[in-house]
């Protein structure tokens, strides 16, 4: 379980975060909303270990362990998978070569042939270079390649980002698959839509740089005020 | 489109077999060439797996490659040591340095890495000058004696192709293994692979031993050759001039840094009997392929060898546009070979123009 507790993090002397409390459970879908600029991908950078920003207080646990001030590399093999905003392959390795370059096994875990079942369309591009995919393309090859670390805390940050729709769904269906698994997922969202029909519960950062709702994603459905209050541009 | 394997073995066996005809076939002082040139090259491989393939461009190596000749150097003239003790010493010297030099650098990276390992290679130029009981400082170490075995010029020259051949053959694998992925990945991104559990720091410092190993055997097969050592081996113009073969015959690919090693050096030796400022044109050929052929002469060759295929009506003249380009991206971080001489739309550029 991931538990966070009063987290504060800051961009130099610029406080973006001023206190989150957040759980996720394994098995679950978290997704974490809010406006342009309420610090999403700080907290997710803050979580993974990214530096900036820079944690100025509070506590990151994940699976027992005080992560906190964790370097990063340790963090992911400790069972955190980053698939960062943006995708950031490597541009230059193939997708093959993207993949293996993250493997670490585990019984009954991950390993190439699942990421290619997972993603046929990574099979058939395995000997391009990452620089020469769609985003589409490049956006499975980050989430195949945070799933052969064999995670068991998955962060997305925004994995629908400057896809087309019908790429959109396709990860939705890839990320409901991965519910239920014993995997927790913790997704960044813009796409609204995205975000309520995979996630259980649901996180909003508010402009104070803390949580201004959370419940079920089902509420959060129910609940235009909230959405127009929190969500609406 | 890359060459082919068929034509990749066929290269390096005409190669291999060139390589042990020479010596019937052509003058001591050609031979004398070619052997510095393939010291030179293995010189420049060692950089090209740093700076070709980790984008950690290093301008320092010259500094482990003159503590390891040193360290033969001083065996063989102070402590009269045999020649076994020479290389071992030489060896450990330059192991020695690289893991010092590695521990200072492994936590920079870009230009920072740059200046780190520049100020390296001057630490050792000037320990050079002032060091005058170890390093005998501007007139160097004279007499350092080949092994008899291999005292004539040819039998050395033999010796240096088969650990030249080798260490290409070990680098190769190198490059190919787990760690040589990671490589490539830490140019393309050092958060990447620190997200995907990678301790960078460590694996730069690993990476920079390795190639401060191969620099090191360089340093070693050079004193040897030369049977003389002095300051002017740990210049800044040594490192350059390891980056600059790289550059010129390809980054990235390992057989580049040995071309260009051959071009260097025999343009030196050979030019600058006709042309005075041969170094002018040196200049303006590497200003040139910076410009022009980022992916050096072996990018050049693997971009041309489709039209020659194409030429003689061969049916498979096109493919992945990016799976054939050398990896020569180290320095700019575009440069690729663009795949498409025909105009024949590959699967690719159908994608990106979607």
């Amino acid at each position: 379980m991931l538990s966070i507790e009063n987290l504060r993090c800051a961009y130099g002397t610029a406080e973006i975060l001023r206190g989150i409390d957040m759980d996720v459970h394994v098995g679950e879908v978290v997704a974490l909303l809010g406006r342009n600029g309420m610090g999403k991908t700080s907290l997710v950078r803050s979580v993974a270990g990214t530096r900036p920003p820079v944690v100025s207080g509070g506590t990151i646990r994940w699976a027992g362990t005080d992560t906190t001030h964790a370097p990063s590399h340790e963090r992911a093999r400790l069972g955190m998978g980053l698939v960062p905003q943006g995708r950031h392959v490597f541009s230059s390795l193939t997708v093959h070569e993207n993949l293996t370059v993250a493997a670490r096994r585990r019984q009954n875990g991950w390993d190439l042939d699942e990421v290619y079942a997972f993603f046929p369309r990574l099979q058939e591009r395995s000997r391009s270079r990452g620089r020469n995919l769609s985003g589409g393309e490049q956006q499975m090859l980050a989430i195949g390649r945070a799933l052969m670390t064999n995670p068991q805390l998955l962060l997305m940050d925004e994995p629908s980002e400057g896809l087309a729709p019908a790429v959109i769904a396709q990860i939705r269906e890839r990320i409901q698959q991965l519910k239920g698994s014993d995997i927790a997922v913790l997704l960044v969202e813009q796409n609204l839509g995205l975000a309520l029909s995979v996630a259980d519960r649901v996180y909003i950062l508010g402009d104070e740089g803390r949580v201004a709702w959370h419940g079920q994603a089902s509420e959060l459905e129910a609940d235009d005020d909230a959405q127009q209050r929190l969500l609406a541009v | 489109m890359s060459l082919t394997t068929k034509v990749k073995l066929g290269l390096l066996a005409t190669g291999i077999a060139a390589g042990v005809a020479l010596p019937y076939l052509t003058s001591p002082f050609i031979i004398g060439i070619v052997t510095l040139a393939l010291v030179f090259g293995l010189f420049a491989m060692s950089i090209d797996v740093l700076a070709g393939f980790g984008g950690l461009v290093t301008v320092g190596q010259a500094g482990i490659f003159a503590v390891a000749a040193y360290g033969v150097g001083y065996t063989a003239t102070h402590l009269d040591g045999g020649h076994v003790l020479q290389v071992a010493v030489g060896l450990a010297a330059g192991i020695a340095i690289s893991v010092i030099f590695a521990i200072m650098a492994m936590r920079t990276s870009g230009v920072y890495f740059l200046m780190v390992t520049l100020a390296q290679g001057m630490i050792v130029w000037g320990l050079a000058y002032r060091l005058a009981p170890i390093t005998g400082a501007e007139n160097g170490l004279r007499g350092i004696l080949r092994p008899p075995a291999v005292s004539a010029y040819w039998t050395y020259y033999y010796l240096v192709l088969a650990i030249v051949a080798l260490a290409g053959g070990l680098l190769w694998i190198v490059t190919r293994s787990p760690v040589g992925l990671a490589l490539r990945g830490l140019r393309d991104g050092e958060d990447r692979l620190r997200m995907l559990g990678y301790n960078t720091a460590f694996h730069k410092a690993y990476v920079f031993v390795l190639s401060g190993l191969f620099a090191t055997i360089a340093g070693i097969l050079y004193v040897y050759l030369n049977q003389f050592i002095s300051p002017a081996a740990s210049e800044f113009a040594t490192s350059g001039h390891g980056l600059l073969m790289a550059i010129l015959g390809g980054t990235g690919t390992l057989v580049g840094p040995l071309i260009g090693a051959f071009v260097i050096v025999f343009a030196e030796n050979m030019l600058s009997t006709y042309v005075e400022r041969w170094t002018t044109l040196l200049g303006a050929v590497f200003v040139i392929t910076i410009l022009f052929a980022r992916g050096g002469l072996v990018g050049m060759l693997s971009q041309a060898w489709p039209r020659v295929l194409a030429r003689f009506g061969h049916p498979a003249a096109s493919g992945d546009a990016g799976a054939g380009s050398p990896p020569g991206a180290a320095l700019d971080g575009t440069a690729h070979a663009t795949s498409n001489p025909h105009g024949i739309t590959t699967e690719d550029d159908q994608r990106s123009s979607r």
